[in-house]
């Protein structure tokens, strides 16, 4: 899609209209020979397939923008399909190889190093998106360095008190199915809504304790989104913790308590170990959802990539809505990679 | 059927037919608030456009989820299931915000935002209910079936699918649950749902608009866990 600037609804351009096929052919061919190597080779040939077509955006937008500094050359949806079905089919063939978290690891850093090589070639400079991000790099940083901030405020203290709440109703299972239904009944209480609400409280506490409001809590700003955010990870935490401390077989800890263990070394030395990759899947989902719920911080004042992302949605900039989703998504799943592999390495130790 | 679990559903129908009269009520409870009633549309209208997002989003997923699930379990679709695992550990990984504001550029504003974003999201508890369900069927019953002398399909229809229902329901409802409170945030992306007064009280700073949508949100949300509870009653575990 082409645009004469950065928020004009732009206009399709087609395959055809503009002569790319230095990097097109190459990576039509890359995706053709993927289907017939085997494992590794397969994948190996869908990632050159996903930077020749990459180069190719880059090369039309070179083409039809490079006069105009304004200009805008964005992925339409077909470009957007075509980059999703070779990011799978290459994920595919990673797995079809047999391949372990390391290698997939490596492939992952292989197409980054892949992106960042064709930047500093200015392979993809003249893409709309990479436009908009040189325009914004002090914002991109902030985003980031605040988006980090706002989910480490709001999921160390989660984790602790989520983790003690588990515990708890562990230790006590009467008092489980209340502690367990407050945090359940929370989570049905729309995101945007649980932080808006908390503006107004949180202002008026600032407003009789001028100290706490010398610390930041005010009510608009990172306190409701931090806040919020924090009391949605609460059921993820909690219940992964009370799943941990009962995962341990019931022979098991037979076997330790006839061993004449005492309790505290029951709970140090069997119940936490083999709970370990449970308790990890809750902290996986924890952060994967704070990442997500933090970006609609930015609606009450809070950093991050939100505030791109609801900038651009507001001056309908689709390259600056992307500069703030695309970050998102890459956080997400990026955390999430890295606390499965974590996860696969207990469970085979 | 258990009367009992239609009981959030009145209180749903009772919060949409109370709330337009409770107008001094909130003007008391903000007393800052020019217009303390959302009046911009009325709140059943909403509620309707919000159920028929959820609708619309949860049949397509269910097709998907419980197709996909079965493909994945029949013997020798390995790929189907490498295929599935990806997707779905894709899906759940990226938040909804994002799938909806990435999907605004190519969508455009309105509902097919948070329609993309919500079938993406309320496919992946179905397929793990149904994978997870089909699995637990018994190897001795399958081996009975067969020798029997039933079809592979025979044995799918009236031996798998009626000994797996119940769990595939249950993923149903944790589905539709997570459809209902995730379907406000497509009001960023402007469709008309529930999100809608909220995101108005968030950007003209009118607490009480915001809290009349989160409100009908919890409580429909409340309703459609009753309301399936109904169907399959066993406790859906939290997401």
């Amino acid at each position: 899609m082409l645009a004469p600037n950065r928020i004009v609804p732009p206009r399709g351009i087609g395959v055809g209209d503009v002569p790319v096929w230095t990097f097109l052919a190459p990576a039509a061919f890359a995706a053709m020979a993927a289907a017939l190597l085997p494992g590794r080779g397969a994948a190996l040939a869908y990632g050159l397939a996903l930077c020749g077509l990459l180069g190719g955006l880059g090369a039309a937008a070179t083409l039809l923008t490079g006069v105009n500094p304004a200009g805008r050359l964005g992925p339409a949806a077909g470009s957007w399909v075509a980059i999703g079905a070779l990011l799978l089919a290459m994920r595919l063939a990673m797995g079809r190889a047999g391949s372990g978290t390391a290698a997939r690891a490596i492939a992952a850093l292989l197409l980054v190093a892949a992106l960042w090589a064709m930047l500093v070639l200015g392979l993809i400079d003249d893409l709309g998106l990479v436009r908009e991000a040189a325009a914004r790099g002090p914002e991109l940083r902030a985003a980031l360095s605040g988006h980090l901030a706002l989910v480490a405020a709001a999921l160390l203290p989660a984790l602790a008190i989520g983790a003690a709440l588990g515990a708890l109703s562990f230790a006590a299972p009467r008092a489980a199915p209340m502690t367990m239904g407050i945090l359940a009944a929370l989570q049905v209480i729309p995101a945007i809504a649980l932080f808006a609400l908390l503006i107004e409280p949180l202002a008026a506490l600032g407003r009789a304790m001028p100290l706490l409001r010398e610390a930041g809590l005010r009510g608009i700003g990172g306190a409701p989104a931090v806040i919020g955010v924090f009391l949605y990870l609460l059921l993820p935490v909690a219940a992964a913790t009370r799943a941990a401390l009962g995962s341990a077989p019931a022979a098991a800890v037979d076997a330790a308590r006839g061993l004449g263990f005492a309790p505290a070394q029951l709970l140090l030395r069997v119940r936490l170990p083999l709970g370990a990759p449970v308790f990890l899947g809750g902290l996986r989902t924890a952060s994967v959802q704070a990442v997500g719920l933090v970006t609609l911080g930015a609606l009450v004042g809070a950093g991050g990539f939100g505030v791109l992302m609801f900038q651009g949605l507001g001056q309908f900039a689709p390259d600056l809505i992307l500069l703030g989703a695309l970050p998102v998504a890459a956080l997400a799943l990026v955390l999430d990679a890295a606390l499965r592999a974590v996860e696969d390495g207990l469970v085979r130790a | 059927m258990r009367w009992g679990a239609l009981l959030p559903v009145l209180l749903f129908a009772a919060g949409l037919l109370a709330l337009p009269l409770l107008g001094p009520g909130f003007a008391a409870l903000f007393p800052d608030v020019a217009e303390p009633l959302y009046r911009r549309e009325a709140f059943g209208t909403l509620a309707l456009a919000h159920a028929g997002l959820v609708l619309a989003s949860l049949l397509p997923a269910a097709a998907i989820g419980i197709g996909l699930g079965i493909a994945a379990t029949r013997p020798g679709a390995r790929e189907v299931r490498a295929v599935a695992d990806a997707l779905v550990g894709f899906a759940q990984a990226v938040p909804p915000v994002a799938v909806i504001t990435i999907a605004v550029p190519v969508l455009g504003f309105g509902a097919a935002p948070a329609l993309l974003a919500l079938v993406c999201y309320a496919t992946l508890p179905v397929l793990r209910g149904t994978t997870g369900a089909l699995a637990t069927v018994p190897p001795e019953v399958l081996d009975a079936a067969r020798g029997a002398g039933m079809t592979p399909r025979q044995i799918l229809w009236q031996v798998e699918l009626p000994l797996a229902a119940t769990p595939i329901l249950v993923g149903l409802r944790v589905a539709a649950v997570l459809a209902v409170a995730t379907a406000a945030v497509g009001a960023v992306a402007g469709a008309t749902c529930l999100g809608t007064p909220i995101i108005a009280g968030l950007v003209n700073g009118n607490p009480a608009w915001v809290l009349q949508g989160a409100l009908l949100t919890g409580l429909m949300a409340f309703a459609v866990d009753g309301l399936l509870g109904a169907l399959a009653p066993v406790s859906a575990s939290p997401p």
